[in-house]
């Protein structure tokens, strides 16, 4: 292999420190977490979890050679594969010592001095941090204000060495481990690994210029701005010639007084006319502007888009070496060929390929790829042939095949250990296709090799094959024949950024349904929906579709009475279809997807967020998702449609010029059934009361321009709204204020720091 | 070994710091008096200032009551004037928001505190808050402005508390202000939403 391979490997091992950096830290917290659950029945995915990360990283420890920590990795799989099947159980001595495992892979990953591991706090005392006195401190401290998280004073610092409790270390590598740490110690605070990328210096000059450019726009913006001042200043003065020809006009008629008008009507005309002209050239600008705006950004956009593109050998060179080793591991023979390396891709998308590659590639030599005697006999070269290959689908599209010319995989055995596992029960097994039966592989926990070993075989892989494709906006699927091969399809976007989406309303919120997933749009009347086994079904293109309603999907309030017309999009995704209605479609848009951040880490049935031309964050949903969803939604589904209450729907306008509370109060309202309208401020909800029908309205007291009190008083001095009920809610708690409330008129008033949404509602119940 | 003792050395001066009389007596009596004595420490010669002896934290108010979190972990404050609810989150995220192009996530610490009665106030204020790894908007009704606080002057919060807020608390000053352990909120497990389809 000579330098470059030592190179490789070293350029490997940083990318793997990154890796496991991640994993370590998620293990560590799962560990805790499960310390902290008592309920065996709720341990149940955080084992499922920790053992994910675990086979994770044991599978990334092989690819960088490191191999004791492989090995610890695996015998923790195996622990946790027994408690998880209730073979051991759990107790604290066996989580004390996980936890030590995890800490003794952290030193076997991240050798050299304590605190290397990212984590500077780990080690050293707390300095940082005074909230842990040290342990020499005196019981007596005057200033210690978590006592819970003191040591006690006869214990050592924990950065000392202890003697080594007398647990057994799993495997020869974990050696001298460092003693957890005390619990409430506040955690150190860890940043993420930067990763870094190479920029061309012709793109980045390019860049530099284009940013340059920006500077033009701005000042495009500035002369706009300008303008429009300009022209405000003129309407103020327009408006004071009307004042005066009002005036005039109002005086009666006097000598000279219809000269006079004229003059003022005629000077109006004129200011008028420049007004106009004024008017059009600033939007003949303001076009300008925006053509020279949008190209500036659009280019800028593509080449800041350039510099996450990486081809994609990037993320499978290493994956050759790979397949060597583990051939000579598992004693079989095998070639692994590269097509399409050099398409380039997000690097972000890329960053999220390579685990699921890696298991792919792992099972199919571990599974797949037959021993060298066993091919021969079947008349196939001894030497196994993987292939992954990328190639272009369509615009954003992209397809990755990862073939081999092994044994195949049998879908009997797939429904079998389907069944054995009780993933799916005998009816379900009966009435599955071969090819149905084959995708079961991607089910977590589904394993049809009766061998466990270090390489793969717990069923895992597959399953985080498909969560790492869904989470893209992509999606797996498998063909395999008995003896001849197996063929992996992963389809994936190529780049996040743009796409389009279908913007639709539901239960007054907006959502964007990826178009790449939706097959047509169509209006189906009430009277088309037929109830086949307490499930709606439509037929489309002579199709016969389930409908699911989406409002029900997301959990939100769903209208007491069904339209005449259901607005429905057919969704297509993996060779099925599903019906789902919507309250409103307003058509595809081109969207920036962008992700909804570290702590939203995964919301059911949302894949992301985008932000509309109007500001407007809109989320985006998962389609894959609202697959899943719409068979629960279904089965959960208790009441038939028509049989709900047919009350007539109170209408409520909310006057609140806080946007959370605004926000909260339209949520519990619309929850209990009421219409819901909102103002921003008393003088916004006047304007509404005038216009439009209520039955009640919610107001704040302290809101600017008109507050509660004016705009009840506003209410019950108009004749034809004196009746309409008003109820105050307030932050304010005085005396004074609760009768000034029923001095103005209010029929309730309720403070908002002791009312509960059950309250309100009744209230509003009791008054409408 | 070295560095062991190195440790302790600047432990025994951390002890120093920290076993220092309290520059401002605990004092039950109103805020005002209070803000006066901090004013007078603030304008005493700063030679008795030591890194540790106070901290710089972030005061605001939540349906009432006054909390602070330290600054460090803050990267910035901006109102909230808009925001989108998020369909199938849990009750603590009020929705997403859009900070100069990034969507940033916004928690109510009341519900994720599991408060009993979360009645209706005006948060209209953000800190968002980021410790590298999790970045997450808090939410807040008001901003009352950066406080250097004495370490001194924290107490130990009452032991009869036991819910998910004091878990998170590391200690209430006299006037009864509620230092959160925003480094311990950020790295909590609970905040983060995971959810699958069933």
């Amino acid at each position: 292999m000579g330098v470059d391979g030592a190179d490789l490997l070293q350029r490997l091992l940083v990318i793997f420190q990154g890796e496991a950096e991640d994993h370590l830290r998620a293990l560590n917290s799962l560990l805790e977490a499960l310390g902290q659950e008592e309920d065996p029945a709720a341990r149940k995915p955080l084992l499922e979890s920790l053992s994910r990360r675990m086979h994770t990283l044991k599978g990334a420890a092989h690819a960088v050679n490191l191999l004791d920590v492989a090995e610890v990795c695996q015998v923790l799989e195996s622990i946790l594969a027994d408690v998880k099947r209730g073979d051991m159980e759990f107790s604290a001595p066996l989580l004390d010592r996980l936890q030590r495992e995890v800490q003794g892979l952290e030193q076997g990953i991240f050798p050299g001095p304590p605190g290397a591991f990212g984590a500077p706090g780990m080690a050293a005392a707390p300095v940082e941090d005074p909230i842990v006195p040290p342990a020499e401190a005196p019981e007596a401290a005057p200033s210690t204000f978590l006592p819970a998280a003191k040591p006690p004073a006869s214990e050592p610092p924990a950065s000392e060495p202890v003697s080594p409790p007398p647990v057994e270390p799993i495997a020869s590598r974990a050696t001298p481990v460092e003693p957890p740490l005390p619990a409430g110690q506040p955690q150190p605070v860890r940043s993420a690994p930067v990763e870094t990328v190479r920029v061309p210096v012709p793109l980045l000059e390019q860049l530099l210029l284009q940013a340059e450019e920006l500077v033009s726009a701005k000042l495009m913006v500035s002369s706009l701005v300008e303008g429009l001042g300009e022209l405000s200043r003129n309407i103020a003065l327009r408006a004071d010639q009307r004042a005066r020809a009002e005036a005039l006009a109002r005086s009666g008629p006097a000598e000279g007084t219809p000269a006079a008008l004229a003059q003022l009507i005629r000077e109006q005309l004129e200011r008028e006319s420049r007004l106009g002209q004024r008017l059009q050239s600033l939007t003949q600008k303001g076009q300008a502007s925006l053509w020279a705006l949008g190209g500036m950004v659009d280019t800028l956009l593509g080449d800041v888009k350039e510099l996450q593109l990486l081809p994609f050998t990037s993320v499978v060179e290493s994956f050759p070496r790979l397949v060597r080793e583990l051939c000579a591991e598992l004693g079989k023979e095998a070639d692994l060929h590269l097509r399409g390396g050099e398409l380039e891709v997000d690097r972000r998308i890329l960053a999220e390929l390579k685990e699921p590659l890696l298991h792919l590639v792992r099972n199919i030599l571990d599974h797949g790829i037959e021993p060298p005697a066993e091919r021969r006999e079947r008349g196939k070269p001894a030497r196994g042939r993987v292939t992954i290959a990328l190639r272009h689908l369509d615009g954003n599209r992209a397809e990755i095949e990862v073939t081999d010319d092994g044994a195949g995989i049998d879908p009997a055995r797939v429904k079998g250990a389907a069944l054995r596992q009780e993933l799916i029960t005998e009816a379900e097994a009966a009435a599955l296709s071969d090819a149905e039966a084959l995708n079961l592989i991607f089910e977590s926990g589904l394993s049809t090799s009766s061998m466990i070993t270090s390489i793969s075989g717990r069923g895992l892989g597959c399953a985080i094959v498909r969560e790492s494709l869904e989470k893209l906006g992509g999606h797996a699927a498998v063909v395999s024949q008995i003896g001849t091969g197996t063929v992996f399809r992963l389809v994936l976007p190529l780049n996040f950024a743009m796409m389009d989406a279908l913007l639709v309303e539901v239960s007054g919120r907006q959502a964007l349904i990826p178009s790449s997933s939706v097959r047509l749009t169509c209006r189906v009347s009430a009277a088309e929906v037929k109830g086949v086994e307490n499930r709606e079904t439509v037929t489309v293109e002579g199709e016969v579709l389930s409908l699911a309603r989406l409002a029900r999907i997301l959990e939100l309030p769903e209208p007491e009475d069904d339209p005449p017309l259901h607005q429905v999009v057919v969704l297509d995704a993996a060779e099925r279809r599903i019906a789902l209605a919507v309250d409103a479609i307003f058509g595809v848009q081109e969207i920036l997807a962008k992700p909804l951040g570290p702590q939203l880490s995964r919301v059911r049935n949302v894949a992301g967020a985008t932000v509309l031309g109007n500001g407007q964050v809109v989320p985006i949903l998962n389609v894959n998702d609202l697959f899943r969803s719409a068979l629960t939604a279904a089965q959960a589904k208790a009441q038939p449609l028509s049989g709900r209450g047919k009350a007539r729907q109170l209408s409520v306008l909310v006057a609140e010029d806080s946007i959370t509370s605004r926000t909260l109060l339209k949520n519990i309202l619309e929850g209990a059934g009421f219409a819901v309208r909102t103002a921003v401020d008393g003088s916004d909800a006047l304007a509404l009361v005038k216009s439009e029908e209520f039955d009640i309205v919610v107001s704040d007291v302290e809101m600017p321009r008109m507050d509660g009190f004016q705009l009840t008083a506003a209410i019950r001095g108009d004749q034809r709204l004196a009746e309409l009920p008003v109820i105050l809610v307030t932050g304010l708690e005085s005396r004074e204020d609760r009768e000034r409330g029923i001095d103005v008129g209010a029929n309730a008033y309720l403070v908002k720091s002791s009312f509960d949404q059950g309250g309100l509602v009744e209230v509003i119940r009791k008054l409408s | 070994m070295s560095a062991q003792q190195d440790r302790n050395t600047i432990a025994d001066g951390t002890a120093g710091v920290i076993h220092a009389p309290p520059a401002v007596a605990p004092n039950p009596a109103g805020p005002k008096e209070i803000l006066a004595a901090r004013a007078r420490a603030l304008a005493a010669a700063p030679e008795a200032e030591t890194a540790g002896e106070r901290i710089e934290v972030i005061e605001f108010e939540l349906s009432g009551e006054r909390y602070a979190v330290r600054a460090a972990l803050v990267t910035e404050i901006f109102p909230l004037t808009d925001f989108t609810p998020l369909f199938c989150a849990p009750a603590f995220v009020l929705g997403i928001t859009n900070l100069r192009g990034k969507i940033v996530s916004i928690v109510d610490l009341r519900r994720f505190f599991e408060l009993p009665s979360v009645g209706l106030s005006n948060l209209n204020r953000v800190i968002l808050a980021s410790d590298g790894v999790m970045e997450v908007g808090i939410l807040a009704d008001a901003i009352a402005g950066i406080v250097s606080l004495p370490v001194a002057e924290l107490q130990a919060p009452p032991a009869a508390l036991t819910g998910v807020r004091e878990e998170f608390l590391t200690g209430v000053t006299g006037d009864r202000l509620a230092l959160l352990d925003l480094g311990r909120i950020l790295a909590d497990r609970r905040i983060v939403v995971h959810e699958e389809v069933e």
